[in-house]
């Protein structure tokens, strides 16, 4: 376990190196993009390498403090899947961004995307709720300059929109994690989580509801979500993908570590402690964003707006597979986000490709994609497909298993998913529209050419949902894991990070 | 364990995307389609009934087991699909329509997995599979528009369909743990006495999707928009095979009814049944009478299939052993029939470059293998004997006569007569009447499509003719379903009821009568042929008053006289309803797109009202 | 030896049937002559027409046309084989009704497809109006045929025929009283006569399906009116007045069905299509749904 104490690097490097890009970028401006490219390869081989060598689940003590009194990280099922997903689609936006960055201020922006990259690592790593505040302040700050980043005046409105409501949502948590340590006296999340009965009920819910409130902006639910739309537009092209490729990640595990682990209580269901049940005002909170989302996707003309719309559908759709709070569930949410990741990451990717071509972002410029350049508009349809959950692509096995979940649990639940399932015909008439657009061929317009240095991502990550579409257990495996994390609060996190607490 | 029956899978999984991948050399990528499909045929000569298969999936966070078993039905079904598929894949190696062989191959893939599954995630897998590879066929047509917006409406009527299966297939799960098909049916059908409604609903939601695929009234509005304006090449299979596997659904739910006691019954039916019958019924009529008054020839044959659809659903409903044998028979029978009209659709409208009835005329000239298809099919069509469409249709009657279902019986008959109607008109407005100058270059259709024409000819003779051949497997599928089946008396019967239909003595009878007819053609005097202008028109001659051809062929309002007397009936638009709901979306879509006002303020706001909200709930809880 | 014995006969049935049903053309010239005051043909004169329009030279528009024609007149030979005509009944278990009906049914295909190869609109129109007045009797018919079925619980001819012996009483037309009147009114459309005969309306579409037609094709074109009123007449005469011992009587009984339906021609108007298919569905069709409810109930 020890050398692993170096799994603090996932989060040291990219912030070490973030500051010292200026550095090099004295030398070369492109380097820098060169830099952000190998700091997040080390990430992503690290993180991979964890993953894969099943070096979980381990802790990370900061200076030999043991928790609950010193700072830890703690790496379970959970935060490896994540954080190889958070460092391997950074590396293939990475990527992306050597061809796309060649104007302004290449240096800054490598320094953002990389100070990111770090904070969204480190809100999936750490294991107290104060870090976990500042890590998302890091994300946060560093998304609003990275939103506002490129030459489009609408940038700067929807990173002026994000900052706002970002703001407020991290003043919220601010207030609900002092409430809590008042209470506690411990901001350890392990602590927090073994001893969150012994709280005024009425308190525990007020600051649960400051917390998920705040966090709710990060991980798009409505009525917090009202930045994402602007913000994902605005934004160029490798920061959307970012965005929703790796911000509403690390949002969404903000949302249910507090939610499932701190203030969960297990059971067949995980329900929380406090008046209220928390998981159930998400599953409301999630519902309703599918639905806004869906429905307000619909009538868009503007592609880009689209993909707005749908991320923020999507990851209401993972809030409510994680929201029904069984194994299954979860599974499900995890795997939605993992899919989802992949995908929307892949069709920012290509949109950006596509504007940059010349071809527009309304949906009219897509009439005719399939003979102007067949690569991009298949790997596009892959994308839609999986996120429609269509079988050979990566989206069937989540949603089925979501679908599968709330089924199970029946009741209400029964509505939500049927409230689901009609906002996801909603979205199968707007996916489907680009794409019979697509394969319809009056095409008056030449043939694109596609540069190879964009098309490496783009392929690796229609392959990859082909791959989890054909083989889930790519996936499924490490899902699997986290669901047993997440639902089993004190075997799963706690007892792993303070073996010697008692359960209370 | 019988490996191949994954092979039957995972062989046009291969070859489709080897077929993807060549897909810009339209050639190779036809070529590989079929030689899938016929690779894939060499497959099910070696699956036998019985034959089993599992494996785990890991999925779920658990081993989920995917299973296979060959029964009676599926074996049928596999044959019947591939061979046709085999059929149509050899056509359209030569064909200029924009099919996409990979997907179709990815359907093929569905299609032997929906047959031989046992366990429910596969067969969702596949028949969600099957639905966005012929939603993607769809598209592609020769007008693009339209055939994008039918495969905008199909892929939202099938997707709904899949939810509804979503559905029920989970119920059963939460209630029993178990995906397996056979083991979930024993459960319904050992409990369908104690809660009867449970069972009716949970088979209620399966039944949707079925009836969606199956294009069943009332969810039959996407069925002429899609065949109509698919590939041509794609819609023989569309219409011939996809369309049986809402009928192979439903035939995997039937025999629970077997055990349905306690529910209320109509003329020895339970109610459901009975419903499901009218159900079949009015699907019949409706698909007749509005294929009266179609122009699009593909549309017109679209509605065509919706009432054999009928046909059959009304069979197969009625669960009894003349009934399921009826059904199943028709259903073998419409693939042969309607495959191969579609077949000579798709060559005369790849030669003549429309699908509009108004604008063909005369073909018969040019094609005329083609043209004999094309009359071998319509003559099966319309269940003359001693072709292949009769003997389904005449069991259909019998079974429906012996519920004593006199007025369904009498609406079928009606649905029946009317095809009559509309196929002759088909026919008359392509083949027959004058041929317009436009049309004076066209040739028949190459070598590779005259192959398919004569052995689809054969086919449907054959099996006309030899009903036992079909009728001995679906005897054995009916006893399969825990019927007794009818006796086959021997290849050349259908035996019904109250009476046997010697289908060679049918065959001979007209054989010798016309070799009569021939010889007193020939023993009387002699005839010469004129050309097509040379007609009786009263004295008067048509080129003076600038008569052409296309003006002188009488193909619009064919049917006036019925156009007037159905006027009530057309006001009633089942599509309709769906439309408003799509327009309703629509609208709610843009009002709620409203929220994001794009203002910092409003969105601030927004949380702020939320936070309250919570706030308030916590307090009040 | 069984195969040609049965030949013979059948090549017998065929030509008794063409003979049969040109004497009653004949007859009912020379009735409707003198209904209309007029002394009339003899009786015999469709015969000689017959011979007459077989020697003299034609014109035909195609391979297509030849065929529909012969296969108008030889489909209907091939299903009135089937008929049992009075002790004649040659496939006693082959002789359902429904097979009939379908089979005749070729016939109405081959006509349609010979006469509308020639490009002639009116031949079109004339086979257009005969299929919707087609949709109109068939299903006053198929409720009285399906109603016939459960009655007598058989669908054949021959077991029908059975299911009636013993005596006038035990008729269908005795029994199933409303049944025989809409079956009466439909067989005045399937026999073509008026008020139904707007698919041959002389005056206004140039006798419609006819027009093209000269020599041997209008020779086959009375064939088979000939061969189609013997075997219309024959099925109502087995399904209603309980068959025939004999011949004689046989043909004596279809005389009689079709002697009303020559009185009603001769002194009806013509309905124009759509007025045919809704009378038809109306009085006929109700009269039909009476009796099958009562045959249900």
């Amino acid at each position: 376990m020890s050398i692993f104490n170096n799994a603090a690097l996932l989060i040291g490097v990219p912030l070490l190196f973030a500051f010292s890009i200026p550095l090099f970028g004295l030398i070369s401006k492109q380097l820098t993009k060169w830099v952000t490219l190998l700091t997040i390869s080390f990430n992503a081989t690290f993180s991979l390498y964890i993953l894969l060598a099943h070096k979980y689940p381990s802790i990370v003590v900061m200076g030999n403090w043991l928790p609950p009194f010193g700072e830890n990280l703690y790496i379970g099922p959970v935060a490896a899947l994540l954080v190889s997903l958070i460092s391997v689609m950074g590396l293939l936006i990475a990527i992306y961004n050597l061809w796309s960055i060649k104007k302004g201020d290449v240096t800054r922006f490598s320094v953002l995307f990389l100070m990111f990259t770090a904070g969204a690592s480190g809100m999936v790593l750490t294991g107290d709720i104060f870090n976990l505040f500042i890590f998302m302040e890091i994300t946060g700050i560093s998304s609003f300059a990275l939103a506002a980043y490129g030459p489009e005046k609408r940038a700067l409105g929807g990173a002026f929109k994000f900052l706002v409501v970002s703001s407020i949502g991290s003043t919220l948590y601010l207030l609900g994690v002092t409430l809590i340590y008042t209470q506690l006296g411990t901001l350890n999340i392990a602590e927090i989580a073994a001893r969150i009965n012994q709280t005024t009920p009425g308190l525990l819910t007020f600051a649960g509801v400051l917390i998920v409130s705040g966090l709710a902006v990060e991980a798009e639910l409505f009525p917090f979500n009202g930045w994402v739309p602007d913000t994902y537009t605005g934004a160029i092209n490798g920061v959307s993908a970012a965005l929703s490729g790796i911000g509403a990640v690390s949002g969404v595990y903000a949302l249910f570590r507090i939610a499932m682990t701190v203030f969960g209580k297990d059971g067949t269901y995980v329900s929380s402690y406090g008046n209220l049940n928390f998981m159930a005002v998400i599953a409301v909170l999630a519902t309703a964003t599918v639905v806004i989302g869906e429905l307000s996707a619909l009538t868009q003309k503007n592609v880009k707006k689209m993909l707005a719309y749908s991320s923020m559908a999507q990851m209401g759709l993972v809030a409510v597979g994680l929201s029904i709070g069984n194994e299954l569930g979860v599974y499900g949410g995890i795997f939605q986000l993992v899919n989802h990741s992949i995908a929307k990451t892949m069709m920012f990717l290509i949109l950006g490709v596509l504007v940059a071509s010349g071809v527009g972002e309304n949906i009219d410029d897509f009439r005719g994609l399939w003979k102007r350049s067949p690569f991009l508009s298949l790997a596009f349809s892959v994308g839609a497909f999986s996120m429609l959950g269509f079988p050979l692509f990566g989206g069937f096995w989540s949603k089925f298993a979501i679908v599968g979940a709330s089924i199970q649990r029946g009741g209400w639940y029964d509505f939500i998913i049927g409230l689901v399932l009609f906002a996801s015909i909603v979205e199968a008439f707007y996916y489907l529209r680009i794409v019979g657009y697509m394969f319809s061929s009056d095409s008056k317009f030449p043939k694109l050419k596609t540069p190879w240095t964009p098309t490496i991502p783009i392929f690796i990550l229609a392959v990859s949902i082909i791959a989890i579409g054909v083989f889930p257990q790519i996936v499924g495996t490490f899902s699997a894991q986290a669901a047993s994390e997440f639902t089993h609060k004190m075997s799963g996190y706690v007892l792993n990070v303070i073996p010697t607490i008692a359960a209370h | 364990m019988n490996s191949n029956l994954i092979w039957l899978v995972f062989t046009p999984l291969i070859g489709s995307a080897i077929a993807a991948i060549l897909y810009n050399y339209k050639f190779l990528d036809r070529l590989i389609t079929f030689s899938t499909f016929a690779i894939t045929l060499f497959l099910v000569f070696g699956t036998h009934v019985g034959q089993t298969y599992s494996m785990n999936l890991n999925f779920m966070g658990r081993m989920i087991p995917l299973s296979w078993n060959v029964t009676h039905l599926s074996i049928f079904m596999l044959y019947i699909s591939i061979v046709f598929g085999t059929i149509l894949t050899f056509y359209s190696l030569m064909d200029r329509s924009r099919m996409k062989g990979f997907l179709l191959l990815l359907i093929l893939a569905a299609n032997n997995w929906i047959f031989t599954t046992n366990d429910m995630v596969g067969f969702f897998f596949a028949w969600e599979l099957m639905g966005w590879a012929s939603i993607v066929s769809v598209l592609g047509g020769r007008k693009e528009r339209k055939s994008r917006h039918a495969a905008l409406y199909y892929a939202l009527m099938s997707i709904g369909g899949s939810y509804s299966m979503f559905f029920g297939l989970f119920t059963l799960w939460r209630l029993t743990g178990s995906f397996s098909i056979s083991s979930n049916l024993a459960y319904l059908s050992s409990i369908v006495g104690v809660h009867p409604w449970w069972v009716l609903g949970i088979v209620s939601l399966f039944f949707v999707t079925f009836m969606i695929k199956a294009g069943i009234f009332p969810f039959h509005t996407w069925v002429p928009m899609a065949y109509a304006y698919a590939p041509d090449t794609f819609t023989p299979f569309l219409s011939a095979v996809m369309s049986k596997y809402g009928i192979y659904g439903m035939l995997l739910f039937l025999p629970i009814s077997l055990m349905e006691k306690g529910m209320p019954t109509v003329f020895g039916l339970p109610w459901v049944n009975y419903i499901f019958v009218w159900i079949g019924v009015i699907t019949a009529v409706l698909g007749t009478v509005l294929a009266f008054f179609q122009d699009d020839v593909k549309k017109l044959f679209a509605y065509s299939s919706l009432s054999n659809l009928g046909y059959i659903v009304a069979a197969i409903s009625l669960f009894t052993s003349v009934g399921v044998t009826a059904g199943i028979y028709h259903a073998f029978n419409h693939l042969l029939f309607k495959g191969a009209l579609f077949i000579t659709l798709a060559a005369v409208i790849s030669r003549s470059g429309t699908s509009k009835l108004s604008e063909m005329g005369g073909l018969w000239k040019k094609m005329p293998v083609t043209f004999f298809t094309f009359f071998i099919g319509i003559a099966s069509a319309a269940g003359i004997p001693p072709f292949n469409g009769f003997g389904s249709k005449w069991l259909i009657y019998q079974s429906m006569i012996k519920q004593h279902l006199l007025f369904a019986t009498i609406l079928l008959f009606l649905a029946s007569t009317g095809a009559f109607l509309y196929l002759f008109k088909a026919f008359h407005s392509i083949f027959l009447g004058q041929l317009s100058h436009n049309y004076d270059n066209v040739k028949e259709v190459p070598v590779i499509g005259q192959i398919v024409e004569y052995l689809l000819m054969f086919a449907m003779i054959f099996f006309g003719i030899q009903p036992g051949y079909i009728l001995r497997p679906v005897g054995l599928i009916v006893k399969s379903v825990g019927l007794n089946p009818l006796a086959v008396m021997g290849n050349g019967y259908v035996t019904g009821m109250f009476s046997n239909v010697d289908m060679p003595l049918i065959g001979w009878s007209l054989a010798i009568s016309f070799v009569f007819g021939f010889i007193l053609f020939f023993i009387s005097a002699k005839h010469k042929y004129v050309s097509q202008e040379d007609n009786y028109t009263a004295g008067q001659i048509p080129q003076d008053w600038g008569l052409t051809p296309e003006t002188y062929q009488f193909s619009w309002k064919f049917y006036e006289p019925m156009e007037k007397l159905f006027a009530p009936f057309y006001r009633i638009k089942i599509d309709g309803f769906f439309r408003g709901l799509g327009d309703w979306t629509r609208i709610t879509g843009s009002a709620v797109k409203q929220v994001f006002v794009g203002n910092a303020q409003i969105y601030t706001l927004f949380a702020v009202v939320g936070l309250i909200i919570l706030v308030i709930a916590g307090w009040v809880a | 030896m069984m195969f040609f014995l049965k030949l013979i006969q059948s090549i017998g049935v065929g030509a008794l049937s063409i003979s049969v049903g040109l004497l009653f053309m004949g007859i009912g010239r020379k009735i409707t002559a003198r209904i209309h005051r007029r002394y009339g043909p003899p009786a015999i004169q469709n015969f000689i027409d017959v011979f007459k329009l077989f020697s003299k030279n034609s014109i035909s528009h195609g391979f297509a046309y030849d065929l529909g024609i012969i296969a108008g007149t030889s489909a209907l030979l091939a299903a009135v084989v089937f008929l049992p005509v009075g002790q004649i009944n040659l496939f006693p278990a082959n002789s359902s009704l429904i097979m009939i009906l379908y089979l005749m049914t070729m016939a109405y295909l081959g006509m349609a497809m010979g006469v509308s190869s020639s490009g002639n609109p009116n031949a079109t129109i004339g086979i257009s109006r005969a299929l919707t007045m087609m949709m109109g009797y068939k299903v006053p018919f198929a409720a009285v045929i399906f109603s016939v079925y459960i009655f007598a619980r058989t669908g054949s001819l021959t077991n029908i025929i059975a299911a009636q012996s013993g005596g006038l009483l035990n008729w269908n037309m005795i029994r199933l009283p409303f049944g025989f009147i809409a079956a009466e009114i439909a067989l005045q459309g399937m026999l073509g006569e008026k008020p139904f005969d707007m698919a041959i309306a002389p005056a206004e579409i140039a006798s419609g399906p006819m027009v093209e037609m000269s020599g041997k094709y209008l020779g086959f074109g009375m064939l088979q009116h000939a061969v189609g009123i013997f075997l219309e007449t024959g099925i109502m005469v087995n399904l209603f007045m309980g068959g025939a011992p004999n011949v004689w009587i046989f043909v004596i009984k279809q005389f009689e069905l079709f002697f009303i339906a020559l009185l009603v021609n001769a002194i009806l108007p013509r309905f124009r299509v759509e007025e045919g298919v809704s009378f038809m569905w109306k009085i006929p069709l109700l009269l039909g749904v009476i009796q099958a409810l009562i045959v249900v109930l």
